[in-house]
């Protein structure tokens, strides 16, 4: 049976940006399993589009775009969930990097926000973007963005003041 | 901070941001912003990594081959919702004698523009039999094909659309046929594609005009001069002779019925189990017209509107058997010709509408358990065909509810 040879600059850029995608699937989501699963299928898309897109000139943040766009259409869809537990979560952390407690707490705070504050607050403060090139990359206005990230901030503080209050 | 305050937008205040993350009382001595925040919950350690260069490759390479047969089929360039495309029940609404009939669309030669990138050598089929008779001449909507059989994999998303690809733009001639797509829940591609062509002496294929790639749903069979093709004698198909071709690594399944009608199927992905899973899905398939039944109806449209049913989506018609959430699309024309503009209406169960698009005009309720939505670019657009608002149009619009036994394939009922 005849089977597609993949392009080999495909592999090749994908190999150096697979952990990278990763991540950012990661923060979107924070769920490992589910970020393989995104960024599987933002590689997917992006193959499919390799022909037009190897020679754009911000390849990385196309790939970003395709991404992020998944991410968002998922948590659109009625089987999105997330499936893992805090305790399977912390069993894949590690003991040097951050303080268990806190991670867990900023981890379940970044969860609470809704998709698109989250995204927003990931494209500004994980990947550097300008509240312009976050715009571009959601599809929204810039004023969007900054009522976003707003209250993406607002929202974090208060649910890590209550976690906090709990905690003591 | 990093390198995104310097690229900000003069207009952002960042400062402001920073300054409502300091003041948060959560350690703000280890965790000085939010981009530090992120980046050490980026760097926790993670499970092993299931994402796989060579298989995105492999279904990247079947969505980019899928994509170029929806835009021959339809002609545009987004697949979107229409990763099906079909052809069937275009009729035009007609009161001054009091009932309606087909528009043009639904002769057997209907003419479609499509943007072929591929050309294949194609068998012609003998017509074998009467020409499939128009259907839809009193709004019922039917298809060509219903599937009796399906693999468990592909049982949550099923795309069909009957719809008219009348658009008379020049180009190539294809024939009047219907294409349904089952996309597989592994979510990456469409999982088989069937269609069902009915005899013409217009089908491109014994006419010498550029023809659509294979995987369109709309050639028969390929021929065994393509490097990448081969054909063989396939099983026979409830009586009928069929025949296999493989191109690149996707079977397809061919046969004529009695009626002259070609079918073909093929399965997206390469799998071992595909002529077993296609030969299985032959035998079952239903072949004819077959009403299909829709949760909606449309009542009292005026004659003066000119309406015309231009393509009818449906998302998990199963639904309720498999969990997913069931959507219908209805592209609709008002007016004819130069004057003509278009609305849609979407369906979906209630809490699961999508509303108005950004950057359309339109109108919403719930009825009966359905959330029914009516949109256009420009409502001044329709209303110049339909009086005296969008929201008119919606009024006339009824559910018939979630129970699909209560569903009718009566499109538009009550014309006045």
């Amino acid at each position: 049976m005849a089977h597609h040879i993949p392009d080999g600059d495909f592999v090749d850029y994908m190999t150096g940006r697979s952990l990278w995608l990763r991540r950012v699937a990661y923060l979107l989501c924070q769920d490992w399993h589910q970020a393989d699963d995104l960024a599987q299928t933002a590689m997917t898309k992006l193959y499919a589009q390799w022909p037009r897109a190897r020679a754009f000139d911000h390849l990385d943040a196309y790939l970003r775009t395709i991404l992020v766009n998944t991410y968002l259409s998922e948590t659109r869809k009625p089987w999105w969930r997330r499936l893992a537990s805090h305790e399977e979560v912390g069993a894949d952390l590690p003991a040097a990097t951050v303080d268990l407690d806190t991670s867990l707490e900023l981890r379940d705070a970044l969860a609470a926000l809704p998709p698109r504050q989250r995204a927003t607050i990931v494209l500004r403060y994980y990947c550097d973007l300008s509240v312009q090139q976050t715009a571009e990359e959601l599809g929204c206005s810039q004023g969007t963005v900054k009522s976003n990230t707003s209250r993406g901030l607002v929202a974090l503080r208060l649910r890590l003041e209550s976690q906090n209050e709990v905690t003591a | 901070m990093t390198a995104a305050n310097e690229n900000r937008d003069s207009n952002d205040n960042p400062d402001s941001y920073d300054k409502e993350w300091a003041q948060m009382p959560h350690q703000p001595q280890q965790d000085p912003d939010p981009a530090g925040v992120l980046h050490a919950l980026a760097q926790e350690t993670a499970p092993p990594s299931a994402m796989d260069v060579l298989r995105a490759a492999r279904d990247g390479f079947r969505l980019r081959r899928r994509r170029q047969v929806v835009r021959t089929l339809t002609g545009v360039t987004t697949a979107g919702a229409l990763a099906a495309a079909a052809v069937l029940v275009p009729a035009q609404l007609d009161r001054t004698g009091g009932t309606a009939h087909h528009g043009s669309a639904t002769s057997q030669t209907a003419t479609v523009t499509t943007k072929a990138t591929a050309t294949a050598t194609v068998s012609c089929p003998a017509a074998v039999g009467a020409a499939a008779a128009p259907v839809g001449a009193d709004f019922t909507v039917k298809v060509a094909a219903r599937f009796g059989w399906l693999p468990a994999n592909l049982g949550n998303e099923i795309y069909e659309a009957p719809g008219n690809y009348s658009l008379n733009q020049g180009g190539m001639v294809y024939p009047q046929a219907y294409n349904a797509a089952l996309r597989s829940t592994s979510n990456a591609d469409p999982g088989i594609f069937l269609s069902v062509v009915p005899p013409t002496s217009d089908d491109p294929s014994c006419s010498g005009q550029e023809m659509a790639p294979h995987g369109s749903g709309i050639l028969p069979t390929l021929s065994a001069t393509s490097a990448t093709s081969s054909k063989s004698s396939g099983p026979e198909v409830n009586g009928h002779p069929s025949t296999w071709a493989l191109h690149e690594g996707v079977y397809t399944l061919s046969w004529q019925t009695s009626d002259g009608d070609t079918i073909s199927l093929s399965e997206g992905s390469p799998e071992s189990s595909a002529q077993a899973d296609l030969t299985h899905i032959a035998d079952a398939l239903q072949v004819g017209a077959i009403p299909l039944p829709l949760p909606i109806q449309i009542k009292g449209v005026p004659a003066s509107a000119k309406m015309e049913v231009g393509q009818i989506a449906q998302n998990n018609p199963q639904a309720g058997t498999t969990g997913a959430t069931y959507d219908l699309q209805i592209a609709l024309t008002f007016g004819n010709g130069n004057t003509a503009d278009q609305a849609g209406i979407s369906v979906a169960p209630a809490g699961h509408g999508t509303g108005i698009p950004s950057g359309e005009v339109g109108a919403c309720k719930t009825s009966d358990g359905l959330d029914i939505c009516v949109t256009a670019p420009n409502d001044k657009l329709v209303t110049d065909h339909y009086m005296p608002s969008l929201k008119a149009l919606l009024d006339d619009v009824v559910s018939l509810g979630t129970n699909q036994a209560d569903w009718s394939p009566n499109l538009v009922t009550g014309t006045n």
